[in-house]
């Protein structure tokens, strides 16, 4: 087993006691940031690059990775305590989570979400490890054509799919694909849209666009709106963290489930880990013998979403290490992470960067037992988080998100940009534009242009290679798919209901 | 016919602006070799794109159709100016004063303001709980991780 040997090597890599201090340093933090309202692990990520540019890259990734993987831990403590989910990603969590917690059993759903992040974090690691290789051999194959059409389908799934709306999830994308392009174009050296500023030449940095959008827009909703972003009450956790047999034997068969839906549809470019979770959520709905718990405190409704999460987190390092495809707003910040190591993102990374690829990976699966550790036993020590103050805690928020922009610049200007993304961030969620197409396009746009124009510059000039390429036209059938296929569905739909039903 | 949107017509014709803005710069942009697909293909088509976006969003605005939080104008959710003034005046702040004073002095006053805005009253104690979270986040990020975060005239680094 070729890959399972890389792996051997990858955990000599990420077993060093400085990648170990890393890994824990990740996972703490990502966990923090998951019970913590306002923080994301992209917007910590993002945070954190200023930071990391002085040091190693794998110490780096070893620590993105841990609070990836731990924010997705985190999240169900803030969903079950608090019915209010610390992630996106865990928001089926609150809907049994939080009533098992009023009905005193917060402990055993506490544990069934963290074995759950546990095994779904795990088997998804591990179909990571055994899936990486192949797809780069296929990716190998790859033209400059397909690579393009990989990044329209996943600029179309991401539009389409994270947003209620298609039309306000392109906009987001076109205006992130247009901020991205600020600077200088990679290929000629020539300046596009700076407007004949200086500051502007080397684009727009990720951290402040992202920083903005996500954290500073998150804060000033909650000081404007208190009302609609009000929450319940914070339940107490009633006895151990343990789950019972009866427990353990509902939950297992929906956590391999979770995982086998969550690991696929991350890999897909089909925005993150939200869309799993629901999935998961209504399959065990489905097929649960004690479907009138749902809504209730099913077990199943919280192991199974739970671990989908974290199987899909996996998932979606997949496209990211072998293709260079972001598919979420976390894979995209760590996307340009490696770029500001002057790595390129694609199918040679695991050839060129095996340490940095294999070492990253082996310390997915160190953490996720680190997190095992750290959720389970000390899920009371996390709940206490939940208690700060919102006022003080979105404040500090606040001051903390201002110091990765000023220091790289300590410029006022600097600053005054990263306060408006927030204020666009914040009109952002009150107009219901959503804000994950924006850095996808920022970071995967100018990579999609360069695809593009080399493979005009090989065709010379003829548009059709898009088409003749049977891959690529594929992939521009499944684009125009997600774009406009819910709507048709919808508009079918309702044209079939009024045939069966003719009005009189 | 729902009413229109009033602040949606408002932001679909920025982001027209910026798309038509965005536009002519991106035309502007001068090209290699003629036959080559230059520098300027791709911004100009994005904002073409992006322009059409902004027309049919203007037409969703028009005819109420954009369902949305704003859109709801639900009376209890709108937000009092005075939380607005805390934000502002903080942010603001924050802006002016961190070059001259520093970070720990602009950080307070951004601390104490929006934790103001966000209905906590006791402003003094936030000014001084602001200082020792903007001190220990210098501290750390300055001395121990090596960022440079300025100097002012309260800086610890100085």
């Amino acid at each position: 087993m070729d890959a399972f040997d890389q792996l051997l090597n990858g955990f000599a890599v990420a077993c060093t006691p400085i990648n170990l201090v890393w890994s824990l340093i990740g996972v703490t933090l990502g966990t923090a940031v998951g019970v913590l309202p306002g923080l994301g692990p992209s917007v910590t990520i993002a945070l954190l690059l200023p930071l990391t540019f002085h040091g190693d890259p794998v110490s780096a990734f070893v620590c993105f990775g841990g609070i990836y993987y731990g924010a997705m831990y985190g999240g169900s403590t803030t969903s079950i305590l608090l019915n209010m989910p610390g992630e996106s990603a865990s928001l089926m969590t609150t809907v049994d989570g939080y009533q098992m917690a009023r009905r005193g059993r917060a402990g055993a759903a506490l544990a069934t979400a963290a074995i759950g992040s546990f095994v779904g974090g795990t088997i998804g690691t591990l179909l990571l490890t055994l899936l990486a290789p192949i797809t780069v051999t296929v990716a190998l194959k790859f033209g400059p054509a397909e690579y393009f059409m990989l990044a329209v389908l996943a600029f179309a799934t991401t539009s389409a799919l994270v947003g209620r709306s298609v039309l306000r999830g392109l906009t987001s994308l076109c205006v992130g694909i247009l901020i991205g392009m600020v600077g200088l174009d990679v290929l000629t050296g020539q300046p596009r849209l700076t407007f004949g500023t200086i500051e502007l030449l080397d684009g727009l940095p990720v951290a402040l666009v992202s920083v903005g959008l996500f954290a500073i827009g998150e804060v000033f909703y909650h000081a404007l709106h208190p009302q609609t972003a009000d929450h319940a009450a914070v339940q107490a956790i009633k006895g151990p963290i343990a789950m019972s047999a009866d427990d353990l034997r509902r939950s297992w068969p929906a956590w391999l489930r979770g995982s086998a839906i969550g690991f696929p549809l991350g890999a897909l470019p089909a925005g993150g880990a939200e869309i799993p979770t629901f999935l998961s959520y209504f399959v065990e709905k489905i097929s649960s013998k004690h479907k009138h718990e749902f809504g209730q405190g099913a077990i199943e409704g919280v192991a199974g979403p739970e671990a989908a999460n974290n199987a899909s987190t996996a998932g979606v390092l997949l496209p990211l290490l072998t293709l260079g495809l972001p598919t979420s707003t976390t894979a995209a910040i760590m996307l340009s992470a490696l770029q500001g190591y002057g790595l390129k993102p694609g199918p040679f990374l695991l050839q060129e960067q095996p340490a940095l690829v294999w070492g990253f990976i082996a310390s997915l699966l160190i953490g996720n037992v680190f997190l095992l550790i750290l959720n389970l036993p000390l899920a009371g020590l996390w709940a206490r988080l939940v208690a700060i103050p919102r006022a003080s805690l979105f404040a500090f928020i606040l001051v903390l998100t201002t110091v990765a922009t000023y220091s790289v610049s300590r410029s006022s200007l600097d600053l005054l940009l990263l306060f408006g993304f927030g204020v666009v961030g914040y009109l952002a969620k009150r107009l219901d534009f959503p804000p994950t197409p924006v850095i996808i396009g920022m970071i995967l746009g100018p990579l999609a242009e360069q695809q593009f124009r080399r493979a005009m510059a090989i065709s010379q000039g003829d548009p059709s290679v898009f088409l003749s390429h049977p891959l690529s036209a594929t992939l521009l059938v499944l684009s125009v798919a997600a774009l406009f296929g819910p709507s048709l569905m919808r508009f079918l739909k309702k044209t079939r209901g009024r045939l069966r039903f003719p009005p009189r | 016919m729902a009413s229109p949107f009033k602040l949606g017509i408002v932001v679909a014709c920025v982001v027209m602006a910026a798309a038509v803005v965005a536009a002519i710069a991106s035309a502007g942009i001068r090209s290699g070799t003629p036959q080559q697909i230059g520098p300027s293909v791709a911004p100009f088509a994005v904002a073409i794109l992006l322009a059409a976006l902004a027309a049919l969003l203007l037409l969703q605005a028009a005819i109420g159709q954009w369902k949305c939080e704003a859109a709801a104008d639900d009376p209890v959710a709108r937000c009092p100016a005075s939380t607005f003034a805390w934000l502002a005046a903080g942010v603001t702040a924050n802006v002016v004063l961190i070059g001259p004073l520093g970070f720990i002095p602009a950080s307070s006053l951004l601390f104490a303001a929006t934790a103001r805005a966000l209905g906590s009253r006791t402003l003094t104690r936030n000014l001084a709980l602001g200082a020792a979270l903007a001190a220990a986040i210098e501290f750390a990020f300055v001395r121990l991780l090596g960022l440079d975060l300025g100097a002012g005239m309260f800086s610890l680094s100085a």
